[in-house]
């Protein structure tokens, strides 16, 4: 193979198959300048044109260095010795070439999720989401991987929520969920995505409540989310935690507006009865019986002489038997009352 | 050719049952079944045509069993004889859909086992009550038409006058009439749910309409019948729904013609849904209720809700002059009192005041 020189800007960096081209660093461009280019570029030649294969980091550098041209390794056309890839046995076609040469040549690299995402958005609408599997899956994951399946569920969604896998607010296996929305409830729940940093069970739970709370009062998740006014909570400068915190507990409010009245009426009247004390108070499970459980933990005599003296109190306040008898009130709603 | 029966195709019979008066039965009830009788430790035959199949067999164990209840929960004091398993009716809240994967529906021959257990049992103390129902694992009388397993429990039980024998069912069927029994010791009883909820999620089922008219039948021959509102499922519309149901009845029967009718929100076992959702099936509406998991670790609704519909039930049972035999299923007294306004205790029990309207109907006891 000939070595040949390319100017750098006559070479195409923003070629579709090069998908994981990211601009060049600092360091890099210091050291093709002091060092001069150690490994040379790959190209493939077609109709006499050199089609960049792998080197655009090499190449986007040595364009913001005068008078520098790239050295490339020229690849024949089509190898006779490779075992056939084309599922027909036939040559494979330039653009899933191209794709595998680069995917070859970055072999080695750690493959992020956003990674194998825009390898698949490259690979798939080539060779359907198998073919990409089965030419590439092996050049992207360990066997044992099972990003393989999670990745084929998230080329379902549309490619605009790579950037948010991409920034890390969403994670790779919430795909499933995601490509399950419909896409006017998709955009309606775009803005809470990149509002926080999900984890996938976080998101799961939160399209869970979301979207049986839909169903339950018979419309669209994103009529739901509209009426809800959890969507003008992240203008609200709350912390991270308290973001998804606040966003997960109006979702489940949403869905559960009996329990968490419930819930709510039981912790306003436990602090009413406990405060000034270290006396913790939980409700029978499932709010099932009209008991609950006061619990305090004591490390000496005054400790317990102090928490004998709150029971006491909370025995005679009159919170204690409105808390006792909290889940005898109504809470009810019809099903599909608007909250 | 008609629809088999159940869509039952193959009728396998274990070689020890083979010569019972029940294989018999089954052979003639099922006459283009594929018949096939099974040495010890053969497979059960495919179903030809995508059919079910019915395995006729010997039940190794106890027949008599109590009624599943918990510390927790107020139970009624039933005692069941188990008679077969599986059912052919497809409910979308049914607890066999936790215990059995497969269509094939069972049935036990080996009654003269049963009867010397039952015999043992019933005839210790005859003044001793008995209520016991038949069918833990099934329908008790889908399978009525092909087995004749009610028929022979009747003509056993004539000889113990001290039980009362409830059939409960979702299907029409009255063949086991045919036995003749004293209508003191038979109780026939049907579930009844909402209009949409039978048309929905109980397939295969008798329509509201029909198990109703087989009430009256029923209670036209002597009998009185039970009513079982179980599960009362939660969604949009349900209190419309309910009530259309309950007025229903009395359009059938009146009052007094019903020994007693019992009330039982929905609950399940945590895992149903997940259940019916690998069968590729939606989830219904009425499994996304407000749930919590109670003590016993069902799933059950949120307990104000579930007061409110038992209190709408009663109310309006008690709007048509039933307020008498009206008792909650598995419930806590707390649900008791706010629902019905006292607790089993009050009554001397559940198990035994239901004793009491079972045997009794005028009762020396009020019933409620
Ligand atoms: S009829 Fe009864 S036993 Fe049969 S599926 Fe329905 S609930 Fe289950």
């Amino acid at each position: 193979m000939q070595p040949l020189f390319l100017h750098p800007r006559d070479i195409d960096l923003s070629a579709p198959h090069l998908f994981w081209a990211a601009p060049p660093d600092a360091a890099l461009t210091d050291s093709l300048a002091a060092q001069g280019q150690l490994t040379p570029a790959l190209v493939l030649e077609t109709d006499g044109r050199p089609i960049l294969a792998a080197g655009s980091r090499r190449a986007a550098a040595l364009r913001e260095i005068k008078g520098r041209t790239l050295c490339a390794l020229a690849l024949p056309e089509a190898d006779p010795d490779a075992p056939a890839l084309a599922p027909d046995g036939g040559p494979l076609p330039l653009p899933l070439r191209l794709g595998l040469i680069y995917l070859a040549s970055n072999l080695g690299r750690a493959v992020t999720d956003a990674m194998a995402v825009a390898a698949g958005r490259y690979f798939a609408p080539l060779a359907g989401l198998d073919g990409f599997l089965a030419l590439a899956g092996p050049q992207l994951f360990a066997p044992d991987d099972r990003r393989g399946r999670l990745l084929a569920r998230w080329l379902a969604l549309p490619p605009a929520l790579d950037a948010l896998l991409a920034s890390g607010h969403v994670p790779l296996g919430a795909g499933e969920r995601l490509a399950a929305l419909a896409p006017d409830d998709l955009d309606a729940f775009l803005p809470l995505l990149g509002a926080v940093r999900w984890s996938r069970g976080s998101l799961s739970a939160a399209l869970a409540f979301l979207t049986e709370a839909a169903r339950l009062a018979g419309e669209t998740p994103a009529a739901t989310l509209a009426r809800s006014g959890l969507l003008d909570l992240p203008g609200r400068g709350l912390s991270p935690n308290d973001l998804t915190a606040g966003l997960l507990a109006g979702l489940r409010r949403l869905r559960y507006p009996a329990v968490t009245t419930l819930e709510a009426r039981f912790t306003a009247l436990s602090r009413e009865l406990s405060r000034g004390s270290r006396v913790k108070i939980r409700p029978s499970q499932g709010f099932e019986s009209d008991c609950a459980t006061f619990e305090v933990t004591v490390k000496n005599r005054q400790e317990l002489s102090k928490a004998a003296a709150d029971l006491a109190a909370m025995a005679a306040a009159p919170a204690l038997p409105r808390l006792l008898a909290v889940a005898q009130e109504d809470v009810s709603e019809e099903p599909g009352d608007k909250t | 050719m008609s629809a088999p029966l159940w869509d039952i195709t193959a009728l396998a019979v274990d070689a020890a049952v083979a010569e019972t008066p029940m294989a018999a039965r089954a052979r003639t009830a099922l006459p283009e079944a594929a018949v096939t009788v099974l040495a010890p430790g053969d497979a059960l035959p495919q179903a030809p045509n995508g059919g079910r199949a019915l395995h006729v067999k010997a039940h190794p164990g106890r027949f008599l069993r109590p009624c599943p209840a918990t510390r927790h929960y107020r139970c009624c004091g039933y005692q069941i004889i188990h008679i077969g398993e599986n059912c052919p009716m497809d409910c979308s809240y049914c607890i066999l859909r936790a215990y059995f994967r497969d269509r094939t529906l069972t049935a036990f021959a080996n009654t003269e086992a049963m009867f010397a257990e039952l015999g043992r049992v019933f005839g210790r103390d005859p003044s001793r009550l008995f209520r016991v129902g038949t069918g833990q694992f099934a329908d008790a009388l889908a399978l009525e038409p092909i087995t004749g397993h009610t028929r022979e429990l009747l003509g056993f039980l004539a000889g113990h006058p001290n039980v009362v024998l409830e059939l409960k069912s979702k299907t029409a069927d009255l063949t086991w009439m045919e036995a003749d029994p004293d209508p003191k010791t038979v109780l026939p009883s049907w579930s009844l749910n909402a209009p949409v909820i039978v048309a929905a999620q109980e397939r295969d089922t008798a329509s509201l309409e029909a198990r109703l008219s087989a009430a009256r039948a029923c209670v036209q021959a002597g009998f009185r019948v039970c009513l079982h509102f179980d599960p009362i499922c939660w969604f949009e519309g349900w209190e419309r729904e309910y009530a259309a149901t309950v007025d229903m009845i009395f359009n059938y029967l009146a009052p007094d013609d019903i020994a007693y009718i019992s009330l039982g929100s929905f609950r399940c076992l945590p895992e149903l849904p997940g259940r019916l959702i690998a069968e590729g099936r939606e989830l219904p509406r009425y499994m996304l209720g407000e749930f919590t998991i109670g003590p016993d670790g069902k799933t059950r609704l949120l307990r104000p809700l579930r007061v409110r519909q038992l209190r709408f039930m009663a109310r309006r049972l008690a709007g048509h002059g039933f307020s008498r035999g009206l008792y909650c299923c598995m419930e806590s007294d707390e649900v008791w009192r706010a629902a019905l306004g006292q607790a089993p205790r009050e009554l001397g029990g559940l198990a035994a005041h239901l004793l009491a309207c079972a045997h009794n109907p005028g009762g020396t006891r009020p019933c409620s």
